[in-house]
């Protein structure tokens, strides 16, 4: 007589799908040799290069916009260190491509959990050997990164988690518009890493932006998505109304978007090749 | 004779880019728009740090706003010259498509000097960075004579041709990686550009060596406009350094993708199907 299988055993089984197919993403990076160390290594010449500039600007003007020069330099490391966790992008685009998508749609599992796990998975040789390395070294570069207590530790950790949700919600966003507008993934991705890195504040703090820029900006998604988690860690931002700000870009992003997946996601055309 | 074909071949491929822009307006739009932001997306943050505090370093606002309407001049003159994968060559080679190339009844650098030409949809971008260094130019106090006008023309080409030729040396390794350096030419553009709308005065010692030569970086914009602005304390020979550079890069990229072309006659590509797939 055939078990209907319980929840618990169900739920594990998925469970363990998703960590399968992170696990073929965490060592599909390394099939390309050593050039996937590449853009680690340019996360930190970037790092390098920020400090100084920084370190040049902030000696001239201490304590520009409440921010001392040691939270900046934390914040800069730090946003380099997390760079693709604050910068949520994952391989759509690409299989929108390459015409791959059709194959995913096939896949046993939800669109969104395959792309939160092969994401996450790519995350992992990245963390090992960019987010460590950086963190640990930290002190080198005469940046401490402690974060500014324990509360803040712990409230970062609940940001950053945020952080990921919007930042998924907005990666979708930007597929669907690529659908939608029947046009190449290249304009949409041109626009988008040309604005996303700099509204969200991972570039420079949006407080140090020039005309209220940073006040404007702040009220925007993407500020969800790295400001608000690394204001947090650093101690220059109120916890309370950041955690809160994510939570409602949550809350609103998710249902927006996915009702502008669903409207297009049968506009999607795969030739291969 | 040579140059005549060139000019004759630019002026074809001119005529294909605009008939492929103008065949509607959303296309043409779609991609000037485009063009557009994504350049002065790339010198946005730079620009904004310089307005709030007044300059960067040793570089006025002015001299920083010139410095990033160099390098959007010299990003957008290279995608209007190597656009179509010629400026990102490992492609062409590992997936098999430089047999294309070779098939054609001319030479090959007249070939990869004029396919990628497409001149239309860098005209927004080329202007801005036009625009920008002769506003910051005359915002930063530079007396435009001809002469300092004709260092600014061979700064540009200088910087150009660095650029073309790391492409070059790093890309003749699909020659004999095919699969596997397929994408090297992204990885190294990416390289090149992550830093090179910022001044790189304050960056320790070596970094600074190793953003001149193993990552030519600092040649997009940072040291020819240091140069052209006589930003202190000025480097000896500092207007020659980046042709000097230039000079360098191609030898060395020549020497390179000879090497991976005797190699790659040899072998061919085991890449191009019979259906014209790569595999």
């Amino acid at each position: 007589m055939y078990a209907v299988p319980s929840p618990i055993v169900t739920s594990l089984a998925r469970l363990r799908g998703y960590g399968a197919t992170a696990l073929i993403s965490a060592v599909e990076p390394l099939n390309d040799g050593p050039l996937f160390l590449i853009p680690i290594g340019i996360r930190f010449v970037a790092v390098l290069v920020m400090l100084a500039i920084w370190r040049d600007v902030l000696g001239a003007h201490p304590g520009a916009a409440g921010m001392p020069l040691g939270a900046v330099l934390a914040y800069t490391l730090l946003a380099q260190a997390l760079a693709p966790q604050l910068n949520f992008t994952s391989d759509l685009g690409e299989h929108l491509w390459d015409g791959s998508i059709l194959g995913r749609f096939l896949w046993p599992q939800g669109l969104v959990a395959q792309v939160l796990a092969t994401t996450a998975g790519r995350w992992v040789p990245d963390l090992a050997l960019g987010t460590a390395p950086m963190l640990l070294g930290a002190s080198l570069l005469h940046v401490s990164v402690a974060p500014a207590s324990p509360i803040a530790l712990a409230a970062f950790l609940l940001s950053l988690g945020l952080a990921i949700t919007v930042g998924l919600a907005i990666d979708f966003a930007f597929t669907a518009l690529t659908v939608s507008l029947r046009t190449t993934i290249w304009l949409i991705e041109q626009i988008r890493n040309a604005t996303t890195a700099l509204l969200s504040g991972g570039i420079i703090p949006l407080a140090l932006m020039p005309w209220g820029l940073g006040g404007v900006f702040g009220w925007l998604p993407f500020a969800a998505t790295a400001s608000a988690p690394l204001r947090i860690y650093t101690g220059t931002g109120p916890i309370l109304p950041l955690l809160a700000g994510q939570l409602l870009w949550a809350l609103v992003l998710w249902p927006a978007v996915w009702l502008l997946w669903t409207r297009n996601r049968e506009k999607v055309a795969g030739y291969g090749g | 004779m040579g140059v005549e074909r060139l000019l004759r071949l630019w002026a074809m491929r001119a005529t294909m880019n605009a008939s492929q822009l103008l065949r509607s307006r959303g296309e043409l739009l779609a991609w000037s728009v485009t063009s557009v932001i994504g350049n002065v997306g790339s010198i946005t943050g730079t620009f904004l740090i310089a307005q709030r505090f007044d300059g960067i370093g040793r570089w006025s606002r002015s001299e920083i706003l010139f410095m990033l309407g160099f390098a959007v001049l010299v990003n957008a003159l290279l995608n209007a010259l190597a656009g179509f994968n010629v400026g990102m060559v490992s492609r062409r080679i590992g997936r098999g498509q430089m047999d294309h190339t070779l098939l054609q009844p001319q030479p090959l650098w007249l070939s990869l000097m004029t396919e990628g030409f497409a001149p239309l949809e860098e005209l927004g971008a080329i202007t801005i960075g036009a625009g920008l260094i002769a506003i910051a130019a005359r915002g930063a106090g530079v007396h435009a004579s001809p002469a300092w006008v004709a260092l600014l023309v061979l700064q540009v080409l200088s910087s150009l041709l660095i650029l073309i030729a790391y492409q070059y040396a790093w890309g003749s390794v699909a020659f004999w990686t095919p699969r596997a350096a397929e994408e090297i030419n992204t990885r190294t553009s990416s390289m090149t550009w992550s830093v090179a709308n910022l001044p790189l005065d304050g960056v320790y010692g070596w970094l600074r060596v190793g953003l001149l030569t193993a990552i030519p970086t600092g040649f997009v914009a940072w040291l020819p406009c240091r140069a052209l602005l006589g930003i202190e304390p000025a480097y000896p020979a500092a207007l020659i350094l980046t042709p000097a550079a230039a000079a360098v890069f191609a030898a060395i990229a020549i020497l390179v993708f000879r090497k991976g072309l005797d190699h790659y006659v040899r072998t061919g590509s085991s890449r191009y199907s019979t259906f014209g797939h790569r595999r």
